[in-house]
């Protein structure tokens, strides 16, 4: 079993890695910049390393001073949380040829999904239903046309290399294709270095429902259901649900045995996401993400089971602590995703917390980095914390949640718990109809006011 | 007293500033009139008044407050200003190798760009130059040390 594992990540999810190691006896080494020293993970750790001045392509995308890190620690197992390199397969790569344990898959099944065109057309061999649209990337006009034609409009135009809800473009009729096509292209170019598009179908009122799987290296693999990802904004969740207020026992059974299936057979070793676009009854693969979710502890309430745990025993060869059918959901549980920023500018609020205090009670989980006293730096996403609530219901769900928002004090910075509190309060939320546009026009209809 | 009273608002207004950034004094200082507030090395801020023209002349003060003695914070490693820093993560190595003589002694005298010492990361070793010349005054890490971005190594000026 691992002994030793070096946090490659900062802030709440840095804490969640330290307190898994912690519980099962594994010792931690916290790597932080400058601007993290007084981080609550770098307290906890068992050892802690500057890496670097406050920006993270210093510090937290500094692979050599990660390697260093854990060099002279001896740790023997990196852990890249969410974001910076956990998708990076050059570092998972550099990681292994190092012999330090990377807790991920490989570099290669990082590099296939990392790909969003390799990505579709591996996962459509592999039986999972996609978008329809162009095979490949697109290289002429005239293929973009055909395309079209052949799906109909609207279309999106996507970056292949892109990821995270960027470099897209929406085509509603053929005289804008042209044009769009060479915007596309040229951010592409310049965000991610590579101008390959493709194009897919662009669906009017889908829903983000997505299919956590970890799977280990003795060719299991098991779904832990779905989770609704609907609400966002510029293409950011704010909020997610599990399970999904429109999915029913027989098509979470479906689909996450296809899923699940389709990871068995690739090899997958981790944990991963698979994300739809869920319209009409139609699941439709937009991506995978091969790593551990922002999200992740919704999953965690209604099952029980500690995700990055078997990240972590999965990682150093151990069996999944569970079988398919061990598998049971419970209840209902949403997670609210605080940040420092104004409710509904979204103008970000860093600076000194001067009061903290969390909500408790029954099935109220609070995932943070922030204490009475901390600076939140203004370096790194304004992400401050999770609130996580499950119940019986979705309606108790509901109730708690309201409560412990109500309850929660984050003096000093402004956040947007207000937007949450907002939500609560409205028809369309607390029936569970809505799709990944309603947001936006939730928002824009408080600017108005 | 208003005039007192300007010097009371005025301390509670620096000691408030203290307190929110991470500096460990502050004077301020207009024609003969000079206000020092400094953080204790305890922990507490304390307030001083060095400039004998402060007491007002003509209005009665209750006690004329004798000036609290600050001990001089010893400057922290840090903040010196010839506080040379390691700018990576690695092993601090005081020699070329383990059988030559250190790079640099305490007292010894270098130019801009002399190597102190190097740092090995990831197998490649990283000489360290003096950023500028001067004594070397103090040697704050051992052979064969890790060593962490930003750590002081030495001090030289």
């Amino acid at each position: 079993m691992i002994e030793k594992v070096l946090i490659a990540n900062r802030g709440e999810i840095a804490l969640r890695i330290h307190r898994a190691c912690h519980e099962m006896g594994i010792k931690t080494v916290a790597v932080h910049s400058t601007a993290d020293s007084d981080a609550m993970h770098v307290r906890l750790a068992d050892e802690s390393v500057c890496i670097g001045p406050p920006a993270s392509v210093d510090s937290y995308l500094n692979i050599p001073a990660i390697i260093s890190a854990a060099e002279i620690t001896g740790a023997d197992a990196i852990h890249p949380g969410y974001g910076f390199l956990s998708e990076n397969a050059h570092f998972a790569d550099i990681v292994k040829e190092h012999g330090i344990t990377f807790i991920g898959p490989s570099a290669d099944h990082i590099r296939m999904m990392g790909d969003k065109i390799t990505a579709k057309e591996t996962v459509k061999k592999l039986g999972i239903p996609v978008v329809p649209g162009s095979a490949g990337g697109i290289s002429t006009d005239s293929e973009a046309i055909a395309i079209c034609d052949e799906i109909g409009f609207p279309v999106i135009i996507k970056a292949s290399a892109g990821g995270g809800g960027r470099g897209m473009q929406i085509v509603r009729s053929a005289d804008e294709l042209n044009v769009k096509l060479k915007t596309c292209r040229t951010e592409a170019k310049a965000s991610f270095g590579d101008d390959t598009v493709y194009i897919e179908k662009f669906l009017g009122k889908p829903r983000h429902i997505e299919f956590q799987i970890i799977g280990d290296q003795h060719g299991n693999c098991i779904h832990l259901g779905e989770r609704d990802c609907s609400l966002q904004r510029r293409h950011q969740k704010i909020l997610e649900e599990a399970p999904s207020p429109v999915i029913d026992e027989e098509t979470r059974e479906r689909m996450g045995g296809i899923v699940a299936n389709a990871m068995a057979s690739f090899g997958y070793c981790g944990a991963g996401t698979i994300e739809f676009l869920y319209e009409n009854d139609e699941f439709y693969f937009i991506e995978m993400n091969t790593r551990l979710q922002v999200e992740h502890p919704v999953t965690e309430m209604i099952t029980g089971i500690d995700i990055v745990r078997e990240q972590i025993r999965v990682a150093a060869g151990e069996e999944l602590s569970y079988t398919q059918d061990m598998v049971r959901f419970f209840g209902h549980a949403i997670e609210c995703r605080v940040n420092a920023e104004h409710p509904f500018t979204f103008m970000p609020s860093p600076g000194a917390v001067t009061q903290y205090h969390p909500p408790g009670g029954l099935n109220v989980r609070c995932d943070s980095a922030v204490y009475a006293g901390y600076k939140i730096p203004p370096f790194y996403d304004s992400m401050v914390a999770k609130l996580i609530v499950s119940g019986y219901t979705r309606e108790g769900c509901l109730l708690r949640l309201r409560r412990s928002l109500d309850e929660y004090v984050i003096d000093g910075v402004t956040t947007t718990i207000p937007l949450h509190l907002a939500l609560m309060d409205d028809p369309d939320f607390q029936s569970g109809d809505y799709d990944i546009h309603w947001l936006e026009k939730f928002l824009e209809g408080k600017k108005a006011e | 007293m208003s005039k007192l009273k300007d010097y009371k608002d005025l301390i509670h207004e620096l000691a408030d500033l203290l307190d929110k950034s991470t500096l460990s004094e502050i004077e301020v200082e207009e024609n003969d009139f000079r206000i020092r507030v400094a953080r204790e090395l305890t922990g507490g801020v304390s307030y001083s008044v060095p400039n004998p023209a402060l007491a007002p002349a003509a209005a009665p003060v209750a006690a004329t407050p004798s000036p609290v003695a600050t001990p001089a914070p010893a400057a922290a490693p840090a903040d010196h200003p010839g506080a040379v820093n390691a700018p990576m993560v690695g092993t601090a190595y005081s020699a070329a190798t383990p059988d030559d003589a250190p790079f640099i002694q305490v007292g010894d005298q270098v130019k801009e760009g002399d190597t102190l010492l190097i740092i090995e990361a990831m197998k490649v070793m990283n000489a360290i130059a003096a950023p500028k010349s001067g004594t070397v005054k103090e040697i704050l890490f051992t052979d064969s040390q890790p060593v962490e971005f930003g750590e002081v190594l030495c001090i030289v000026e």
